[in-house]
């Protein structure tokens, strides 16, 4: 038997033959490839990435435009001692490696497969006299995302009553399946709806990707020190907007994988907001909330379809939540205030306060969310629970009255300042959480509209 | 997400681009040698390529459209890279007609969709097909890729047929596809 050859020297008489069709021929190939790769030694990857690195440094010098480097030579030390003292003070390099980081991220997200987060929120804090501030927050489990790629998305969230919303996103466009079932499909060019009403806060719908892609934009972002997070070595980021009139998070807080670029947590803060005296549902302005001048709804509990002033065609929400001023939140299928024990003003005006169970009418809030997928249906999401799937069902329980409000999509930025929706959570956190891949069609809106049941529309019996 | 209203913008920022572009090609750099390798056998060849590749991507960044995943995008270029080489010299080439092309791109896709971090980790996938060969196949890929063994040695090795090696590596390479891209063993 001779000796072993060097690794780079694979027998060329043991490599794949040009037989069969070009899908045989490739997998074939890819495999060949793979076991290569599998027995390259690290060394030869560093040396690559070493070549590369010159090349590219002096790729890079030589597109310098000769200017600029006429003007640093042109510079006396004592001048540019002064503009690198500068230049770290203002922070610049700190502010463009958070975004390196950042922007490494976002490529990483769009390339890592199919993957899934759960969502939790933390409810705003107790702020009226009286209201104890002591306890720690509950961070509840309210949806999860499951992203593939850029191109698809699906955010599954349940309200605290058990009504369950879920939004899409595939190559054919964005969907939306309300509570009732149906199906709400969006043009290839505009997004889901991006905030929902869930009746005791209004919670923002959108994938780690979303936030990372506009970052940038509305935030500025530094870089903190590495930390390990769930024994996972992590990049930190920290994004702050200027505080002001915005309904966008004040702080993001990103842990990112430093190997994989992957983001395995994400907290957006919103600001401590006082919640509008009238109960747990804000401000309930006559006219605005109350039956009198409510826009006409559907049985859905959402507005009809068809052009309306500001609106796009369909009644659909615009691709920019901010082209259209904010529409007044209808509490659609929401009983009279007096005749919700849960929304008088004397109850209790925390979130975590839950209306009593009423047996057979809603599914316990805190029994955690199925959360259906391949390789993973009825597995339990992590967290301390969230509405609960209904018996037997994905939706709000069936057979009863509906006690709480319908959620709704909102067609615009949420309008926390005049109180017309519930304020955001406290915080939002996204964590990476185990999963198997996904079937093929779980980004269609049809897989998901058969899982929701009909919802109960009898406001009142 | 976030909305568009009114952001509030501090910022500078135009990103250091060589600073992204310096991760971008680290976490790249597994896929893309891999890919090289499912087309060209030469090593000296697949580090050219790799490195031209890079060095394309790295002048035409702002080509690059940033929605969608930077691998595809990369592929893209060694791929058409690959072809002007073989116009060239076809001399230690794989199959890389158009539609071998396309279905490698394909099988990149698929594997890619698996839940991992890194290439790297995902390749913890091939141990555990591996695993599952009849251990005649597993031990004539080991010889092959493992310890570097031509055919000849490999069949004086095992005391077979050099025609008998070959139709068994090309039966294991079929297997570990279909396990690793999920159709099965």
């Amino acid at each position: 038997m001779s000796e072993p050859t060097d690794r780079h020297e694979f027998d060329p008489s043991l490599l794949p033959e040009p037989t069969g069709d070009a899908a045989h021929r490739a997998r074939e190939q890819f495999v060949h490839a793979l076991l290569r790769a599998q027995h390259e030694a690290p060394a030869e990857r560093e040396a690559r990435l070493a070549r590369l690195g010159r090349a590219l440094r002096a790729d890079e010098a030589r597109s310098r435009p000769v200017w600029i480097a006429r003007r640093w030579h042109a510079m006396s030390g004592v001048a540019a001692a002064a503009a690198l003292v500068a230049l770290v003070i203002l922070g610049f390099p700190a502010q463009q490696s958070a975004i390196a980081v950042v922007q490494a991220s976002i490529r990483a997200q769009q390339s890592a497969g199919d993957r899934r987060y759960e969502v939790r929120v933390i409810a705003q804090t107790p702020s009226r006299a009286g209201e104890s501030g002591d306890a720690a927050p509950e961070e509840r489990a309210v949806a999860t995302v499951d992203a593939r790629d850029s191109d698809h998305l699906l955010l599954q969230a349940r309200t605290p009553w058990g009504d369950r919303l879920v939004v899409g996103r595939n190559p054919k466009g964005s969907w939306a399946i309300k509570p009732d079932g149906t199906i709400d499909e969006y043009p290839p060019a505009q997004a889901w709806p991006r905030w929902a009403n869930f009746g005791t806060s209004t919670i923002l719908l959108s994938t780690v990707e979303d936030v990372l892609q506009a970052l940038e934009k509305s935030h500025t972002l530094t870089r903190g020190k590495v930390e390990s997070y769930d024994g996972v070595t992590c990049d930190r980021v920290t994004a702050r907007r200027e505080p002001g009139p915005s309904p966008q998070p004040e702080v993001i807080e990103l842990w990112i994988d430093r190997g994989s670029r992957q983001i395995r947590r994400m907290e957006l803060v919103w600001p401590s907001m006082p919640r509008p005296m009238g109960g747990e549902f804000g401000a309930r302005e006559p006219g605005l909330r109350g039956p009198e001048g409510q826009e006409p709804r559907g049985p859905d509990g959402f507005a009809p379809r068809g052009p309306r002033p500001g609106g796009s065609p369909g009644g659909r929400p615009p691709i920019d939540g901010s082209e259209r001023p904010p529409r007044p939140a209808q509490p659609m299928m929401d009983p009279p205030l007096r005749e919700r024990p849960e929304a008088r003003p004397d109850a209790p005006g925390d979130e975590h306060y839950r209306p009593p169970p009423r047996e057979g009418m809603r599914p316990d809030p805190r029994r955690p969310m199925e959360a259906p997928g391949p390789g993973g249906v009825g597995q339990e999401m992590r967290g301390s629970g969230m509405g609960g799937p209904g018996p037997g069902m994905g939706g709000p329980s069936r057979g009863g009255r509906h006690r709480g409000p319908r959620p709704e999509f909102l067609g615009g930025p949420p309008d926390f300042a005049g109180g017309r929706h519930p304020p955001p959570p406290r915080k939002m956190v996204f964590v990476l959480v185990p999963s198997s891949p996904f079937a093929d069609n779980w980004f269609d809106a049809a897989t998901h509209a058969q899982s929701i049941p009909e919802s109960e529309s009898d406001p009142e019996p | 997400m976030v909305d568009s209203t009114p952001a509030l913008r501090l910022q500078p920022a135009t990103p250091s681009a060589h600073e992204v572009f310096d991760i971008l090609a680290r976490q790249n750099a597994d896929m893309l040698t891999t890919y090289l390798r499912g087309l060209v056998h030469r090593p000296e060849v697949v580090d050219d390529l790799f490195q031209e590749t890079m060095m394309v991507a790295w002048r035409r960044l702002a080509d690059y459209d940033r929605s969608l995943p930077f691998g595809p995008w990369l592929r893209g270029i060694a791929g058409r890279l690959v072809m002007e080489h073989r116009r060239k010299s076809a001399r230690g080439m794989l199959s890389c007609e158009p539609e071998v092309l396309e279905a490698l791109e394909q099988e990149f896709r698929a594997f890619e969709r698996s839940p991992a971090d890194t290439f790297r980790d995902r390749l913890d996938r091939l141990v555990g097909c591996l695993d599952r060969l009849p251990p005649m196949m597993r031990e004539a890929i080991d010889m092959a890729y493992g310890r570097g063994l031509s055919l000849s040695a490999l069949a004086a090795a095992v005391e077979s047929t050099e025609e008998a090696i070959k139709k068994r590596v090309q039966r294991a390479r079929q297997m570990l596809g279909n396990c690793i891209q999920g159709d099965g063993a």
